[in-house]
């Protein structure tokens, strides 16, 4: 055993309990395990009272926030105080527009926050590459989250306003909701309408709730710290330097990316769902499988769901939606999907994506009276996936790629720089990226029912097999995350 | 009657499951004991080297470091006028380094040995015993080392500070230069680790070099490499161990090192 200096390790403990921009506190992390494993029992406490529930848990979802975002913290119970008392304000007015003076005054004040931190660099720039002035990027940190709960905010004030929801009696409870800390650096983007009632009425988690959050952690913890993190090392060679890869590597990167980000972004979800779901709180459904749609409007129904269930709510439908005849219909499509593409990043790319995909949701909707008539056999759902998945893959491209020019390289060399025997080769020395590949896309298009079973059979299981699985997929993660995927010296080198 | 237990309190199983295995993974680190399934060993989480941190990052760069402050006083600026056994090895950059270096052994009546090892990288090296075997075989006066850039990709390059001194120890006293990996798209910060860490003098930062390159974008182009080697022996007097290293002249620039292939080994 080696020797432990104690004041030194006491120092560095308290050096992992601060504020470090570069270490956010990940749900895959071993920090996140320890004071998770101290938060338990506390809760545990404090969850037969509501009051001294919500003070324990935002006080940790704070520190969490704190952990990630430093002194953003402050805006953060900035922005829920302006929100509360809004909303408080608002009942009070039975005329619905000084109702909706304050909706807006709410609605503006979060997008402007989040215009500065997140795009003033981005419109600022454009704006110079107009007047073609000397840009010099604001020193501006986009604190973590922003994104998510500034959504959850608005969402929140337009229920109020649209009298879906009571406001909360007190700020500590809103507080509660806004800084959820399994859900609030990377979403879900949970909705007041589905999560306010749960607090009020805080019924105690079950066994199924416990267990079956437990699995959702590790389902999460193997997407995405195993293969996601593990997967986007070949990927993130393909992007950084598209030249200099075939068009078979270039696929391989492609297509790598287009599981990656589902892995990824889903992985995480999973551990926030899972989280919560330990804790009582039912988040609901994020990713639904969304590779196995056959058609775009079926894969935004199942990618993200909270995301996009959110811009149907409070930006299509506000817009006008299907009600106003056909053009506009496919126009506030291209609107939603166009500020869509924008909340995931301040580029152009971002822009293109959204935009891209607004287009594919009207062109699916146009040809909507056409594909009805076709008989629903397999050969065409086939068909229908294939182009599906092939459009996404490719968006996914512009998405991740640096700039535009190095998307149309990718793109180029998958056409015009394939060699059918680099393919074995390929199986060959990158046997473990494959493997991973294998075993992500059958994760993926295993039926529901089955993946329920699974569940079922883990939450059932004796208390040693579950800690079995645990260890396995912990260890899993270790053994993983110092493994490097090399760049060329198989092809180049 | 377990179950009821279970219902009352139902975080207890949960929080011991999460307890026990982050203990056993928390004494497992600490260990000195390797657990084997078969040939291989398992993985350490990484909570000791957390927690321990200072310590076990002073006790990585005690070699290196200290080494390099030594030898700080022992660097002098009288160049070696006698006739030096060069040797170069490292990856595939290493072919057109060693051709040029030919010419200056040419022109300075030196002797020069080469082994280039494609996709070779410190790891490789550090890992078995070809370097020991060049060296007893070429007894070389001044070593060059054209390694890392199958390694520029590493995302935490420090991971690969026992191989950086594998190779060292290998080397043994015999003076050394190592020639950084140049520029590409990827660099994980190799090249700051090795500056760090090499005693001073010892390496060549060459990725501020703008060199042309070949079609894979990656190797530089012959004409590149010399201006490279170039510019490395117009460092030499700077470095730990200046020798006679004069510009070669045109008539001497064909000359060819004794140079040596070696396949990747996983092809």
């Amino acid at each position: 055993m080696q020797d432990i200096n104690i004041p030194q390790a006491l120092s560095n403990i308290v050096h992992l309990l601060q504020y470090d921009k570069e270490a956010p506190l990940l749900f895959s992390s071993g920090l996140f395990w320890l004071l998770f494993i101290l938060f338990i029992p506390l809760y545990a406490l404090f969850k037969s009272s509501k009051t001294k529930m919500v003070i324990f848990v935002v006080a940790f979802s704070l520190f969490f926030y704190y952990k990630s975002s430093g002194e953003f913290v402050v805006m953060l119970l900035a922005t829920s105080l302006i929100d509360w008392l809004i909303s408080r304000w608002m009942i009070k007015f039975d005329s619905k527009s000084e109702r909706l003076v304050l909706m807006w005054t709410s609605i503006c004040i979060s997008l402007s926050v989040l215009a500065y931190f997140k795009y003033a660099n981005f419109f600022l720039w454009n704006w110079n590459q107009m007047v073609e002035g000397n840009f010099q990027p604001l020193d501006i940190v986009l604190p973590v989250g922003i994104s998510f709960y500034t959504f959850q905010s608005i969402s929140y004030v337009v229920d109020v306003y649209k009298k879906r929801i009571e406001p909360t009696e007190t700020w500590l409870d809103y507080l509660f909701f806004l800084s959820f800390f399994p859900a609030l650096v990377a979403g879900p983007i949970v909705r007041a309408d589905k999560f306010i009632p749960q607090l009020e009425n805080n019924r105690p988690a079950t066994l199924e709730n416990i267990y079956g959050g437990l699995w959702l952690i590790i389902i999460g913890i193997v997407k995405k710290a195993i293969i996601a993190d593990y997967i986007s090392q070949y990927n993130d060679l393909i992007f950084s330097d598209p030249s200099t890869y075939t068009g078979v590597q270039a696929f391989m990167g492609v297509l790598g990316y287009t599981m990656q980000i589902y892995c990824d972004f889903s992985g995480y979800s999973d551990m926030a769902i899972g989280l919560a779901l330990i804790m009582g709180f039912d988040l609901g459904l994020n990713f639904d499988s969304p590779y196995q749609s056959s058609n775009l409007t079926e894969f935004w129904r199942r990618w993200h769901i909270s995301l996009s269930s959110w811009l149907r709510d409070y930006l299509y439908i506000p817009l006008g939606g299907n009600r106003k005849g056909t053009i506009r219909t496919y126009v506030n499509n291209f609107l939603t999907m166009l500020i869509g593409g924008l909340w995931h990043g301040a580029a152009w790319k971002f822009v293109f994506w959204g935009a891209m995909h607004g287009v594919g949701l009207a062109v699916h909707k146009a040809c909507l009276p056409v594909l009805k008539k076709i008989p629903d056999v397999w050969p065409v759902k086939f068909l229908g996936w294939l182009v599906t998945f092939i459009y996404v893959s490719l968006l996914w491209v512009f998405f991740r790629a640096a700039d535009f020019s190095d998307s149309v390289l990718i793109i180029r060399n998958i056409f015009v720089d394939w060699h059918w025997d680099q393919i074995p080769q390929f199986f060959e020395y990158r046997m473990v990226w494959c493997i991973m590949m294998l075993t992500l896309i059958v994760m993926h298009f295993v039926p529901q029912r089955w993946a329920d079973k699974l569940q079922l059979i883990f939450v059932k299981a004796p208390w040693i097999v579950k800690l079995l699985v645990f260890v396995v997929v912990v260890q899993l993660v270790v053994e993983f995350m110092t493994e490097e995927v090399a760049p060329f010296i198989y092809f180049q080198f | 009657m377990n179950r009821r237990r279970q219902r009352r309190y139902p975080y207890l199983r949960l929080w011991l499951l999460l307890t026990v295995a982050l203990a056993l993974f928390v004494l497992f680190s600490f260990a000195e004991e390797e657990i084997k399934i078969g040939e291989k060993s398992l993985k350490k989480a990484p909570f000791a080297e957390t927690i321990l941190k200072s310590d076990s990052e002073a006790e990585d760069s005690v070699f290196l470091a200290k080494e390099s402050k030594d030898e700080d006083v022992a660097i002098v600026n009288q160049t070696d006028s006698t006739a030096q056994t060069l040797f170069i090895f490292g990856d595939s950059m290493t072919m057109h380094l060693a051709e040029r270096l030919a010419a200056y052994a040419r022109q300075n009546g030196h002797t020069v040995y080469a082994v280039n090892w494609d996709s070779s990288n410190t790891k490789t090296w550090a890992e078995c015993d070809t370097l020991d075997y060049y060296m007893r075989l070429y007894k070389p006066t001044q070593v060059f080392i054209a390694l890392g850039a199958n390694e520029l990709y590493l995302r935490t390059p420090e991971i690969r500070l026992p191989q950086i001194r594998a190779i060292v120890e290998k080397i043994g006293d015999v003076p050394f230069v190592w020639i950084g990996p140049p520029s590409l798209k990827m660099d994980g910060g190799l090249n700051d680790i090795l500056e760090k860490n090499l005693p001073k003098g010892s390496f060549f930062r060459s990725s501020e070099l703008q060199l042309a390159r070949k079609k894979d974008h990656i190797h530089p182009t012959k004409q590149a490499s010399a201006q490279w080697m170039d510019s490395v022996m117009k460092w030499i007097p700077d470095s730990r161990h200046p020798f006679l290293a004069d510009f070669p002249a045109d008539s001497v620039a064909n000359a060819r090192p004794n140079l040596k292939f070696l396949k990747a080994r996983n092809k």
